[in-house]
């Protein structure tokens, strides 16, 4: 199936395919070196729970990482990320396997300030939960072949 | 900085005064390149770490940048030769305030164009509002709300930040 056939009947409502990702605290140590973010929490467990926390957790851009996955999975390559936007409820702990879902809330066509922007926009609200719950809430819009 | 158990590891968010932290507010702080010019083997790592086989960032050519690692192209290094340890934080962590530590809380961004290898990006951030104090799960702080424009080597404007971290104190304010 084309991304273009896949995308033809959308409608609110429509579920994405979900996936699992097993938050191991050797991925997410990859903050500091990978993504340039520093912060001890995502790879010193006893800083960690010196200000707070139970555990490491992953920082912002990898869960950020995943919800674009959930919509680019689905959406297929070509497709153009316009906004995302991700509320933090509570950390994504090592040690947990995390569940990331998400479901359709509109489709419209629009005329973006670029290129890439104009076309139909998708929106996407997403989720990441994990047996603590739902950690993450997400909103992707994505711009995809009309 | 509250006590770190066995861990020798520290994190200095700027410690200073409401007021102080609020004379930011609506003063564009000046525009900072990022360290590295966006980069095909830190794509795939981050790609591999959050298992993302999106044909468009493992390309041998032309790959382009997953829109999370958006704030990592404007990041500093941890360290320089020409400028050592001092490395400069995010407006929201630099910003004085009684709260020494952070989470964030909320990020979105809007993209107008495709980050690409090889690209640039500089970064221009605003504080945009610091709340009253509040009280939290972790702890009694402040939340601080940022706006940014990233731009490219060209000066197009590649996309829009938002971003609310709260500065908290792990233990009880005094």
């Amino acid at each position: 199936m084309t991304s273009s056939s896949r995308h033809e009947h959308l409608s609110p409502g429509q579920a994405l395919p979900e996936f699992h990702y097993p938050v191991q605290r050797s991925w997410i140590a990859y903050a500091p070196s990978v993504m340039l973010d520093p912060f001890p929490g995502f790879y010193d467990a006893e800083y960690a729970k010196s200000v707070g926390h139970r555990d490491v957790f992953m920082n912002t851009m990898a869960l950020l990482g995943l919800l674009d996955r959930l919509v680019t999975d689905w959406a297929g390559k070509d497709a153009f990320i316009f906004r995302h936007e991700i509320t933090i409820r509570q950390p994504v702990y090592a040690g947990t396997t995390a569940v990331i879902s998400g479901h359709v809330t509109s489709v419209d066509t629009v005329a973006g300030p670029t290129e890439e922007c104009t076309g139909r926009h998708v929106t996407v609200a997403a989720a990441i939960a994990t047996d603590d719950g739902v950690c993450v809430t997400g909103s992707i819009i994505v711009v995809t072949p009309l | 900085m509250s006590s770190a158990g066995k861990s020798s590891s520290t994190y200095s968010a700027t410690v200073g005064s409401l007021e102080q932290g609020r004379a930011f507010i609506g003063r564009p702080q000046v525009a900072q390149r990022g360290a590295l010019a966006v980069d095909a083997g830190l794509i795939r790592l981050f790609c591999a770490s959050v298992q993302d086989a999106n044909a468009d960032y493992w390309s041998d050519d032309a790959a382009i940048s997953p829109p999370a690692l958006l704030y990592t192209w404007t990041f500093q290094l941890p360290w320089t030769p020409w400028a050592g340890n001092e490395r400069l934080q995010a407006l929201g962590v630099r910003v004085p305030l009684p709260g020494d530590q952070v989470a964030n809380v909320r990020q979105s961004a809007e993209f107008y164009r495709r980050i690409r290898v090889g690209d640039r990006l500089t970064i221009t951030e605003t504080v945009l509002d610091i709340s009253d104090e509040k009280h939290t799960a972790l702890g009694d702080g402040f939340f601080v709300a940022t706006e940014a424009q990233v731009q490219r080597q060209d000066g197009l404007l590649v996309a829009r930040l938002h971003n609310t971290l709260l500065r908290y104190r792990s233990r009880p304010l005094t």
